[in-house]
């Protein structure tokens, strides 16, 4: 894993430099730092001939770009990179961090012994997102992309798929919120063998199934929604919901 | 009789004019109007009925046109002459359906015409009286009223005089040349009814956007007033403070520096950079609401974060519909603190996320058990009673109208967030 370390204060950037290279040295010797810089413009034209994969950036650069737009670039090139913010003072922004730069982490600069312990614990993690990002596992996720900040969704949380009233919609429910993105239900049909379009606007979650009702054409699912089932999906969903309990 | 019977016409005609452009008429007038009407009306005995039916209009234009010399006059005569159409027809279907006779001629026809007739001009006159005086000096209502009214107008006469006389085959092309006419009108009036329209919904944006600048300034006038009491106790701390000195209590001086001055430094100081957050939104009608929203959560014991990465100046929305989304979110966020003791926290964020569609996150903690998100969308249905949760279902109706935007709700963790993406 290449590192790069972007802070303008001189003592701080030696501090965090250290902190992290004897860390590694013992833990991890496999961890480089590639680059120690003061300001953005060095990252950026670092990252025209190589790159990184975890970044350590202070906010407040002095002269120049902020942290958060030197942010912005790596996430345009690299949608994977461990980014970690370092702030000086309560300006903190949380959401925007979250959302904006997917960010793994953010750090408030103390003078106590609290900062570097974050600074360790965040390093460790970034590590391990690392080492699992290696790993090429096939999870049973859904993701659903907000701004930059991609959120895995078991597909034993989602109760169904629907057509958005508004064209090339998809909504998502699931056991923690209800999700909006653009897409086609005929991609997702087939992920996985528990999801059944019912309809032609509904793909439900077959473990989710309470009740058929057969005379209206109505499947209910846990949650309460009921969706509809068309005339063709009536035939066999009773089948397929037996099918899925067997399984499981 | 005939004569007789033109002449009661003329004489209601007449009559109605004065009636609602409340004419004061003198001898002259009246002599003037007998002359005017007395050619045409031997054009109508002597010549023909169509003949005499037009130029009696056209006398009529001219000698009311004189008489007051405005155009509304002459919207009034053609809707007098709408109305006479309108009640002779009314009056020969009475005529057949009552069967009693119990005068000479057609005279009881003409007694329900009459009667007919002055009472329309009278609901006339008092329906348009008002709306008239809305017009004021704007030329073009009563352009295009004069316009659709005397078309209406013609097109009655046609109707009643003229397809007598015309063969199967005019009849076809006269019947064409209609069509193509009033459809020819009716794309004129939905283009000024869709013009008008948009005219109205600027006016509305714009007098939205100046109720939320009021709000705003409402809201910074508060802000101003924290400020200035603060620099009051600014003094009152300055003093304390050499009170402190002068008896060397440097122990008392350290206590009282970090519980009063560091406390209050920090929330001045955090206001102020929300405060200087807030200039890189440049929408106006969201501002003022996020700015009195923030000071009401304040109010409530509610920590709000307000964050704005980036310079927002222009929203693919129309403002009304984000701003009644937004206060939907926000007033739903406060409420779902307001009944615990607990940290309570909201977060927003505005920012261009890197695909440069805009971001609106809105973040509350929240004590609710873990909810039905599904039915917070529902009208009516909230976790704190009826009538609560209304908001979210007109959130829902809204962004219907909105194929660029994406809505996520999500709660987790005691956190309970809406995620707006618009593109």
């Amino acid at each position: 894993m290449k590192v790069v370390i972007c802070e303008d204060n001189p003592q701080q950037q030696k501090m965090i430099h250290d902190r992290l290279k004897n860390y590694a040295m013992i833990n991890h010797p496999s961890v480089e730092i590639v680059l120690v810089a003061s300001n953005a413009e060095e990252v950026l034209n670092f990252l025209e001939q190589n790159n990184a994969d975890c970044y350590f950036l202070d906010i407040e650069l002095g002269a120049g770009s902020t942290g958060l737009q030197l942010a912005s670039e790596i996430r345009k090139k690299d949608p994977l990179a461990s980014i970690i913010f370092v702030t000086d003072y309560s300006e903190t922004l949380k959401l925007t961090f979250k959302y904006k730069i997917a960010a793994l982490d953010y750090i408030l600069k103390r003078t106590d012994g609290s900062f570097s312990d974050r600074l360790i614990g965040t390093f460790e993690s970034s590590i391990q997102r690392y080492k699992q990002l290696g790993q090429t596992q096939n999870f049973d996720f859904f993701q659903v992309k907000m701004g930059e900040l991609i959120k895995n969704i078991p597909y034993e949380n989602i109760y169904y798929f629907e057509t958005s009233t508004t064209i090339h919609k998809i909504i998502l429910s699931e056991k923690n919120g209800i999700y909006e993105f653009y897409g086609k239900l005929k991609n997702i049909e087939h992920i996985h063998p528990t999801f059944f379009r019912c309809h032609k606007s509904f793909i439900i979650n077959l473990q989710h199934v309470v009740q058929i009702d057969k005379k209206t054409k109505y499947v209910e699912l846990v949650n309460g929604t009921e969706c509809p089932i068309s005339v063709r999906a009536l035939q066999n969903i009773q089948m397929k919901v037996n099918e899925r309990l067997t399984n499981t | 009789m005939k004569l007789l019977y033109l002449i009661t016409e003329f004489v209601l005609i007449f009559w109605a004019i004065t009636f609602i452009a409340q004419l004061k008429i003198n001898h002259k007038h009246i002599l003037v109007y007998a002359l005017a009407v007395i050619y045409p009306l031997l054009i109508f005995l002597w010549i023909g009925q169509w003949q005499g039916i037009l130029f009696i209009i056209i006398s009529f234009f001219l000698y009311f046109y004189w008489l007051t010399k405005k155009y509304l006059t002459l919207i009034h005569l053609c809707f007098v002459v709408i109305i006479g159409v309108i009640s002779d027809n009314v009056s020969q279907y009475a005529m057949k359906a009552l069967p009693y006779d119990f005068l000479p001629g057609i005279s009881e026809q003409y007694c329900i015409f009459i009667i007919l007739f002055i009472i329309s001009t009278v609901i006339y006159h008092l329906v348009t009286r008002r709306i008239y005086i809305v017009f004021g000096t704007n030329k073009s209502p009563y352009i295009l009223i004069m316009f659709i009214a005397f078309v209406t107008m013609s097109t009655f006469y046609i109707n009643i005089y003229l397809t007598e006389y015309f063969s199967q085959d005019s009849l076809l092309k006269f019947n064409i040349i209609t069509q193509f006419f009033y459809f020819t009108i009716m794309l004129f009036v939905l283009y000024f009814t869709t013009k008008n329209i948009k005219k109205e919904n600027n006016i509305q944006k714009i007098q939205f956007e100046t109720e939320q600048f009021t709000d705003y300034m409402h809201s910074m006038e508060l802000i101003n007033n924290d400020m200035q009491k603060f620099r009051h106790d600014h003094a009152n701390i300055l003093f304390t403070m050499q009170g402190y000195i002068e008896i060397d209590d440097f122990d008392g001086l350290k206590k009282y520096f970090k519980k009063h001055i560091f406390t209050a430094e920090e929330d001045t100081l955090k206001r102020n950079e929300q405060l200087a957050n807030i200039s890189k939104l440049n929408i106006t009608g969201i501002k003022g609401l996020i700015l009195t929203k923030t000071l009401q959560a304040e109010k409530e014991g509610i920590l709000v974060d307000l964050e704005i990465a980036d310079e927002i100046d222009d929203i693919n929305m129309n403002i009304i519909d984000i701003a009644r989304i937004l206060g939907i979110f926000f007033d739903n966020a406060i409420e779902a603190n307001a009944h615990t003791d607990a940290q309570k926290e909201i977060g927003i964020a505005f920012f261009k996320s890197t695909a440069d569609s805009i971001m609106i996150i809105i973040e509350n903690t929240t004590v609710d058990e873990p909810v039905n998100i599904e039915q917070l969308f529902t009208e009516r249905f909230s976790t704190k009673g009826a009538n609560r949760g209304k908001g979210l279902s007109t959130v829902k109706s809204i962004l219907n109208n909105y194929p660029n935007v994406t809505l996520n709700t999500n709660v987790e963790n005691g956190l309970f967030t809406q995620i707006i993406v618009i593109e």
